[in-house]
């Protein structure tokens, strides 16, 4: 959360967080609380900067989509049949990474979220899209199985790892002063 | 920028008035709210409004102690600004003056 959330919210909230939880709140409450906070900063920077909420998502999909295409037609060229997906599983979730690392390197905190959710809504629609539009050929039921879990499980997990991957030495130029501040 | 203080925010500036600037930061300020409208309020949102509250000079804040207790992160307490009490004082007054003479709202509790 540390990293994921605006950093004037983030050290006091999740100072309260832990006091609540070694106070005898749930671990329920406490993952709770934390993906409000994910959820609100992410939507409150949306509302702030909309033009670099654009401009984060672009260059992550920018990164993200010719990686992640580069890197499985080439291991599509040495492996074949459905043990291709175990080798695009982890090619899909370092290309992820790398976008989000990007994305935390170049923005504030909260953009990697906000990328990060904005791949699932993109893949939902994607779904969705072939669910009610007949213009595919029905997909084999493993490739269903391995685009669900790319799209919705290791390319959003990848972007927020890689996100967080990408804190440490990242610098939050367009925050708020920091609490750290004297 | 806006004036007026919507019912989140009145009720944000309410309970840290109501609590003080030594005891408000973000949890009691979120049980106050809790204890007295009923209402739950999640941390963010609270963090989320002052931080709005404090760019438009309602209030303001200053780090606290941090402890063992809160894994070493310090404490934000928050305090109204004499602008955060005169927007208070003339919301109230506006309400007031609308509650007056409407004849459902006089004498029962519903």
């Amino acid at each position: 959360m540390e990293s994921l959330v605006a950093g004037r919210m983030s050290e006091a909230l999740l100072g309260d967080l832990i006091e609540q939880y070694q106070g005898g709140r749930s671990r329920t409450w406490y993952w709770w609380q934390v993906l409000q906070a994910l959820v609100i900063s992410a939507g409150r920077e949306v509302r702030r900067r909309t033009l670099d909420t654009v401009s984060a998502i672009i260059i992550g999909c920018a990164t993200a989509l010719p990686l992640c295409y580069a890197s499985t037609s080439l291991a599509a060229r040495f492996v074949s049949g459905y043990k291709t997906f175990l080798v695009f599983v982890p090619l899909v979730f370092f290309s992820a990474a790398a976008s989000g690392w990007i994305v935390r390197r170049s923005y504030p905190r909260p953009m990697v979220v906000i990328y990060a959710g904005f791949c699932l809504v993109a893949s939902a629609v994607a779904f969705a899209m072939y669910a009610w539009l007949p213009i595919y050929d029905p997909i084999p039921l493993p490739v269903l199985a391995f685009l669900l879990a790319s799209d919705f499980i290791i390319g959003p997990v990848g972007v927020l790892a890689g996100g967080i991957w990408a804190s440490p030495g990242a610098r939050d130029v367009w925050e708020s002063p920091s609490l750290d501040a004297p | 920028m806006a004036d007026h203080p919507g019912s989140l925010e009145l009720m944000l500036l309410l309970a840290v008035l109501r609590l003080g600037e030594d005891k408000a930061y973000g949890v009691p300020i979120s049980t106050e709210i809790e204890q007295t409208t009923g209402r739950r309020v999640a941390l963010a949102s609270v963090y989320a409004a002052l931080d709005r509250m404090e760019e438009r000079g309602w209030v303001a804040s200053r780090v606290g102690e941090s402890t063992a207790a809160r894994g070493g992160r310090a404490k934000r307490h928050f305090r109204v600004t004499t602008e955060g009490v005169r927007l208070v004082r003339e919301t109230k007054g506006s309400l007031v003056k609308m509650w007056r003479g409407i004849r459902e709202l006089q004498g029962g509790t519903t």
